[in-house]
């Protein structure tokens, strides 16, 4: 990157480090014996995995009527949880395309991490379409190829079909975006590596040997693929939305769904990101590549983002009661006051008013309460879709099927299940991966080390200071 | 010498190998070896024997463990049965008869099986309607837990066999003093055999009594006609009806008749409402009538007597001293004196009160008015009714004192359970030395009874019906009986000494009896076969007996001034109890409340002019437990909030609460019989003015109710606002925890109206529509026209004031459609899978509101929201306009039901029907070894048109597809294009009122086309532009201005 950096701007790399020290440091982690708290976390990971497998064995086997749904409300938790995973699942591709074209140079320490969140945590949506349905032994009619049935085809028309389009369109370049990236750093674990180890890199790696021709075709396809990568980003959640707007059901059938869903599904992705990156960075010590810069940049999103949901909450309000039908007027009212108006509670106060105490750069700067601040508005974005999904249909158009909804353990259980399947993945992929991208983070070392920008550039001698530490403690 | 041989030794006759061949299984090694072991020691098997038992193990190893299919015995008929085409049902005209119960019917039979049954159209009692009860008479049939072998003890003698029984039986017979107990019993046949019983010993007496009975009336009736009868009436020729409690719509003598009758003067064609009746009930607690009524006065229970003198001293003279404790049904029953006045031979006075004075009063009054063979007829009275209670009271006192020799216990009596000495009669049975129960269905009182003769199912016997003076009707067999069970016509006969068929002795007894009592026909063989094909015969009637007495109001109920009355009631469903162990019934919503698989306590609840609402001792959730004391009697019960419920009085059902049935009906609700009591007269009194409710004492946790909300548009009067009246529903329960449920009045759901603002109203529903379509044309597509202008286009017409709720639709559906039961937990979790539901709503004034019912199905939309959102098509749209489901097709995502505006789809939560392989996900709502619908006998009612749905699909109803389907296909074959009223739908023959019509929409000519252009008629949120193909017609009520029926 050989674009002129501001010298007020805060460096993004700190501890002084060369190349060498950069590859030793992002190697270590997959090169060491798993620490203690690793294999006790892994352990932890993979027993409420196996909880959420036990829980949706008990569905398969028992059938959705071990669920809590019911006649009028025909979607709760699981549809809910799918479209939670899915926001989270969108920091990745924000970060690494749109970021990428707008050449924002700090997404390169945490890009690598986004982007396997992304992947881990739409397999973990993906798992909901699948099970949630009463006969998951034909979801293979959801896919169009010529059958003999017929042949019978799916039915374009409907939401869930673009929905399964979206999502796996979304899902495969992702994982070439990330996979792409990953190629470069693998080639660096090969070459240090020795014996069955420098086997498997190699496989993984792709024969990758560094020549100028090999990084002339990474930058094309990493462009290429930001090229189609930014429009799923807009495009994943707006067909996700679909699923709700495109229906007759007042508080569904709303045009703001798209946008408003996008902004909900970064804004939530984020959180994530930082939720992950803030235990990531400590405990795998890398605090000089994912600095206190980066956490201020993306509270600046979460900022943004969710000031964008509050306008959009805010919106629907205003448009239920300006359009004079009492059904829509209905719906948010009983949004705000009816029966799950706690649910209603929980995604204002989690979503819009927390997240204001990031217009204060104190606050922003702030290592333990941006990581509580990154779980609330993942609870909250929960609620969003809860308060979206169930709460809609409790109360729709007939009283006389107004009905309420609590989980059952198998729902909840599947719900943690997911938390598992997401953690374990990423703990192996702590342990197989850089996690932060090398190659990456070594072309922007020359503009943003702290030995060549911001304050310390100018005090290149003076022993640097954990500043985020003194403020954390 | 041989002439085949197979060896040498063969052929030589060599004296082992004779030897051997006598023995059959000589090629057997092994099992010659067994056998023979110590005789004959072979060598041990060799080397093929061994490859031969390596085979044929591994062969058998491979079969057994991966074909272990369930082995289904199918026989096919030697000669096959003229009637029988398989898949071409036959119809027999028949009747469904329990205790006072009839309803004239057709029954469906599809290869030898009854599955259906359809109402009589020809009938002039029903006219083609049914009951809920009789629609759930098939399922009766195949009950597993009906008795299904004769066994009896007699001393240290245990029998199994009829012909012992019959033995000891006429042993014992002749033994001394033979007592009969009996529901109503409406064969004349039976009757017949009874008198012969009756000659042939010395000392014989038959007692019939109802467990919820008309005693009073029949006495007074006796009194005042001569003739102990309970009267015929019309309430098609009736302008006004005053009612005291009687649930004439529902469960009071003949509903299905009544309803037929009454809704004929609530249906009105175009803007005219002159000729509606109008329906005034009195009463303490929202009965089902009274739901119906156009105005509802509020009185006590034991004010019941009280205002029945003040109207009678009204109308006919006198005066009754005392007040009622609402003065506004004071001023209500002078007014409804003088309408009545007014209305001379063409009102009626009626009362379900089970007081000789009272129903001396009601008789007064209907005479003084001129209605007796103007509206009531004592010409043609009824036979539904002819239990005296008092008889019951002295039966028990003979076998208290041992005076019974021989008890026979006939039908669905039950005294042990259905009567309020139910415990003393348990004790007594034992002092009679032969006790028999004659019964299709074990009970508590056959559990005591020391012979039990299994009786067949109606549609499995012979037997013949007089429900009302001229009226025969008969009952067919239409199976095979299923057990070795015998008509009870037929044991009474033995036990006179002249046994023979039910058959024979039904068509001697015609030819005796009845036959001459008609002009029509000149020969018995022609008279029988029109009967066995019109499943009636109608015969002169009596003439009217004089009057002869002069009543007083002397013995009437005076008010008690207690602090809590309690009413008791008949449960549509379970009915006197006999009806519990059916699960389509149990589960049939009660109209009123709701409820499903539960008796509950009613209890009131008053506006406070404020913010709320205050309900009775501070019970606030329904499901509440609390204790309820009647005397000495204290049950548990759960409780509804219930509209219309007087303040002083609670109410509950009778009926539920059963021990000694099936495993369906056992402990479903809790019974209130022990609590009833008697009075002089020895009749039993239907309230109780001791009555405590305690305080919650816990939580019903299953407790099931389909429906949550209950008000649509209940206004009250806002005393902090000066008293201007303001929507309850918004303003009661605005507040933060308990919900917002407002936003109901204007919602294009409920189109009501009262008949003087008729026109008003047919204006602003015209106007309204009119913006609807206006905005349902500013589409995107302008060139999308009509799709389904071509051919057929199937729709539907229900008329909201015709509809009175009584849910014969919905379990004719379950019948048709193979519903399942999911059981009270799966409905309390909203998994009920009726395809047709009917919602009931309250609206206007809160303390005295009008219900309107609207049966809900799937309204086949044309811009159908459910369809474009299936991702794989399952759910489409047929050329005819039809929305269609293909279960085979069907993934489960439910996005179709979250999308449907009418919440009417249902999905298979668990696997309901047992269609699956795999039983893990079968419900089995009644705890049973066999899952409820796995049981080879209960599968035995579904309906072989149609699909058995598996666990994961959704359904919904698909206005019977099957007999469209059999329509189309009987007019193709004899060439004729299909008329308007060929295809019915199930709901549709079962409906008693006619409210629902089914037909063509684009034959203009169709009644459904003609319907739908009806100015009342209007399509449920037609602003969504679903496009619906059920019309529904606006509720009309014919309120009297000058009543004010609010309580004081």
């Amino acid at each position: 990157m050989s674009a002129v950096v501001s010298p007020i701007r805060d460096p993004l790399i700190t501890g002084h480090k060369d190349y060498h020290q950069i590859t030793e440091d992002i190697c270590a982690p997959s090169e060491r014996t798993p620490s203690v708290a690793w294999v006790v976390s892994f352990l932890i990971a993979v027993s409420v995995l196996a909880v959420g497998v036990f829980c949706i064995l008990w569905t398969i086997w028992f059938g959705i009527g071990t669920w809590n749904l019911n006649r009028t409300i025909g979607w709760g938790w699981d549809i809910t949880n799918f479209v939670w995973w899915i926001g989270i699942g969108h920091a990745g591709t924000l970060i690494s395309a749109i970021l990428l074209l707008f050449r924002q140079k700090w997404r390169t320490g945490v890009n690598r991490a986004a982007e396997a969140m992304t992947i881990f945590a739409v397999l973990c949506a993906a798992l909901f379409p699948g099970i949630h349905v009463g006969r998951m032994w034909v979801v293979f009619f959801f896919f169009p190829y010529p059958n003999t049935r017929g042949p019978l085809w799916v039915n374009f028309n409907s939401p869930l079909l673009w929905d399964l389009f979206a999502i796996s369109t979304y899902f495969t370049v992702s994982l070439l975006f990330w996979y792409t990236g990953l190629v470069p750093d693998f080639a660096t674990l090969r070459d240090r590596a020795t014996g069955l180890r420098k086997r498997f890199y190699n496989f993984l790696s792709f024969g990758w040997t560094g020549a100028a021709k090999h990084w002339q075709r990474f930058e094309s396809l990493s462009l290429v693929l930001a090229g189609i990568a930014t429009p799923l980003v807009l495009s994943v959640h707006t067909i996700v939305s679909f699923d709700f707007a495109t229906s007759v059901i007042p508080g569904w059938h709303t045009t703001i769904f798209p946008p408003y869903f996008v902004a909900g599904a970064i804004f939530s992705g984020f959180a994530m990101v930082l939720t992950l990156m803030i235990i990531t960075r400590k405990v795998l010590k890398l605090e000089d590549y994912i600095t206190v810069e980066h956490i201020d940049s993306m509270n600046k999103v979460i900022l943004l983002t969710g000031t964008i949901v509050g306008v959009a909450y805010l919106t629907e309000l205003f448009i239920a009661w300006y359009s004079g039908y009492i059904y829509e007027q209905y719906a948010f009212l009983n949004r705000v006051k009816g029966v799950y108006w706690w649910a209603y509670v929980g995604m204002m106060s989690c979503n819009v008013l927390s997240p204001q105490i990031f217009w204060f750069r104190k606050f922003r700067r702030n290592i333990a309460l941006t990581f509580f601040m990154s779980i609330f508005v993942n609870i909250g974005m929960w609620f969003e879709r809860f308060v979206i999904i169930p709460t809609t249909l409790a109360r729709d158009y007939l009283p006389s099927s107004w009905s309420y909804y609590v989980p059952t353990w198998v729902e909840i259980g599947i719900f943690i299940g997911t938390l598992g399947i997401f953690f374990t993945l990423y703990l192996i992929f702590t342990r197989v991966a850089p996690v932060v991208a090398i190659a990456e983070v070594k072309s922007i070392l020359k503009t943003s080390g702290d030995q060549y920008a911001g304050e310390h550039a100018k005090h290149a001698h003076k022993p640097h200071s954990h500043e985020e530490e003194s403020v954390a403690h | 010498m041989n002439q085949a041989w197979i060896s040498p030794e063969d052929l030589n006759r060599d004296p082992e190998l004779v030897n051997d061949a006598q023995r059959e299984f000589y090629e057997l090694p092994i099992l010659n070896d067994v056998a023979t072991a110590d005789q004959k020691p072979q060598a041990a098997p060799g080397r093929r024997d061994f490859l031969k038992y390596l085979g044929f193990s591994l062969g058998a190893a491979t079969v057994a463990a991966a074909c272990e299919t369930p082995v289904r015995k199918a026989l096919p008929y030697v000669v096959k049965p003229d009637s029988i085409v398989p898949g071409v049902a036959t119809y027999y005209a028949s009747s469904i008869v329990r205790g006072g119960d009839f309803c004239p019917v057709i029954v469906k039979t599809r290869e030898g099986r009854p599955i259906k049954v359809e109402g009589n159209t020809m009938s002039p009692l029903s006219e083609g309607g049914t009951s809920a009860r009789a629609q759930a008479s098939v399922l009766d049939l195949y009950d597993v837990a009906r008795l299904r072998e004769p066994s009896g003890t007699m001393g240290d003698q245990t029998m199994s066999t009829w012909d012992d029984l019959d033995a000891a039986i006429a042993k014992q017979l002749a033994g001394g003093a033979i007592r009969i107990l009996t529901h109503t019993e409406m064969s004349p046949s039976v009757h017949k055999a009874l008198a012969m019983l009756s000659a042939k010993y010395s000392d014989v007496e038959v007692i019939t009594y109802d467990p919820i009975s008309s005693s009073a009336t029949l006495q007074a009736n006796s009194e005042a006609f001569g003739t102990a009868a309970m009267p015929g009436y019309h309430f098609d020729k009736a302008d006004l009806v005053v009612n005291f409690g009687a649930d004439f719509l529902g469960t009071w003598l003949s509903p299905v008749e009544f309803a037929n009758q009454w809704a004929k003067r609530r249906k009105i064609a175009g803007k005219e409402g002159k000729d509606m009746s109008r329906l005034i009930q009195l009463e303490s607690n929202m009965s089902y009538t009274g739901s119906n009524a156009d105005q509802r006065v509020l009185i006590k229970p034991s004010e019941q007597g009280l205002a029945i003198a003040k109207l009678h001293a009204a109308v006919v003279g006198g005066n009754a001293s005392g007040t009622l404790s609402n003065a506004k049904a004071e001023e209500a029953i002078q007014v409804l004196a003088d309408d009545l006045k007014s209305s001379q031979g063409k009102s009626i006075v009626l009362s379900d009160s089970n007081n000789r004075a009272e129903q001396a009063l009601i008789i007064a009054i209907n005479r003084a008015l001129g209605n007796y063979e103007a509206t009531i007829s004592m010409a043609a009275p009824s036979l539904q009714r002819q239990g005296i209670d008092a008889d019951v009271v002295s039966l028990l006192q003979d076998m208290q004192a041992g005076r019974v020799n021989t008890l026979i216990i006939c039908g669905d009596a039950n005294p042990v359970y259905d009567t309020p000495e139910g415990a003393a009669f348990a004790e007594a049975i034992a002092n009679v030395s032969c006790s028999i129960a004659c019964t299709s269905m074990p009970s508590e009182t056959q559990e005591l009874c020391k012979i039990t003769l299994p009786t067949p199912h109606a549609l499995e016997t012979w037997s013949d019906v007089n429900p009302k003076a001229g009226h025969y009707a008969i009952v067919q067999p239409t199976i095979h009986p299923l057990f070795n069970t015998r008509p009870l016509l037929e044991t009474i006969l033995g036990m006179a000494g002249a046994p023979e068929s039910s058959y024979d002795f039904i068509m001697s007894t015609w030819e005796a009896d009845v036959f001459p009592q008609q002009n029509k026909y000149a020969s018995f063989q022609a008279f029988w076969d029109s009967t066995l094909h019109d499943g009636f015969a109608l015969v002169g009637g009596q003439a009217l007996p004089e009057a002869v007495s002069v009543p007083t109001s002397a013995g009437v109920t005076r008010p008690a001034g207690t602090e809590l009355e309690i009413a008791y009631y008949e449960a549509m469903g379970v009915g006197n109890g006999s009806y519990a162990n059916n699960p389509w019934l149990q589960e049939m919503p009660d109209p009123v409340t709701r409820v499903v698989w539960d008796n509950v306590l009613h209890i009131p609840l008053a506006w406070n002019g404020r913010n709320d609402f205050e309900y009775f001792q501070g019970l606030d959730e329904d499901g509440d437990l609390v204790n309820l004391t009647i005397g000495e009697s204290a049950t548990k019960l759960p409780i509804v909030r219930q509209f219309g419920q007087m303040q002083g009085t609670v109410a509950a059902a009778l009926g539920y609460g059963r021990t000694g049935t099936g495993k369906a009906g056992n402990n479903v609700g809790a019974s209130l019989y022990p609590a009833l009591s008697r009075d002089a007269d020895g009749n039993v009194m239907y309230f109780a003015t001791d009555a405590s409710v305690s305080r919650k004492v816990g939580h019903d946790d299953d407790f099931a109710s389909v429906q949550h909300h209950h008000t649509m548009g209940v206004t009250g009067k806002d005393e902090t606002q000066g008293g201007e009246t303001i929507n309850v529903d918004e303003k009661a329960v605005m507040t933060l925890g308990n919900g917002y449920q407002g936003g109901l009045t204007k919602r294009s759901i409920l189109r009501q109206t009262n008949v003087d603002h008729l026109e008003e109203a047919i204006d602003h529903l015209k106007h309204e529509r009119e913006h609807h379509q206006h905005l349902n044309e500013q589409t995107l597509y302008p060139d999308r026209t009509d799709f389904y202008g071509l051919g057929h286009h199937w729709g539907m017409s229900v008329d909201l004031s015709a509809c009175i709720g009584c849910g014969a639709c919905q379990v004719a559906c379950m019948a048709e459609n193979n519903v399942p039961i999911v059981g009270k937990r799966e409905v309390m979790r909203h998994h009920e899978m009726t395809w047709m539901r009917i919602d009931r709503y309250y609206y206007g004034d809160v303390e005295s509101p009008n219900v309107v019912y609207q049966p809900m199905m799937c309204q086949h939309c044309d811009n159908a929201p459910c369809e474009n959102v299936c991702p794989v098509a399952a759910t489409n749209h047929s050329a005819e306009g039809l929305n269609q489901m293909a279960y085979n097709r069907c993934v489960g995502t439910r996005y179709c039901a979250n999308n449907c505006p009418y919440k009417v789809r249902r999905f298979n939560w668990l696997d309901y029907n047992t269609a699956d392989l795999f039983p893990a996900n079968e419900n089995d709502p009644f705890d049973e070894a066999t899952p409820y619908y796995a049981d080879n006998l209960t599968r035995m009612v579904l309906n072989p048109d149609v699909t058995v749905r598996s666990r994961g699909v959704i359904e919904k109803c698909s206005m019977c597809v099957q007999r469209i389907q059999e329509g189309k296909l009987r007019a193709k074959a004899e060439r004729r294009a299909l008329a308007d009223g060929d295809i019915k739908t199930a709901c549709q023959t079962a409906c008693p009122t006619g409210a629902i019509v089914f037909g063509d929409t684009n034959d203009p000519k169709s009644e459904v086309s003609k319907l739908n252009k009806d100015d009342k008629s209007y399509y449920v949120l037609e602003e969504t532009n679903v496009r619906s193909s059920v019309g529904y017609l606006m509720k009309v009520t014919n309120r009297s201005e000058a009543i004010n029926t609010t309580e004081a």
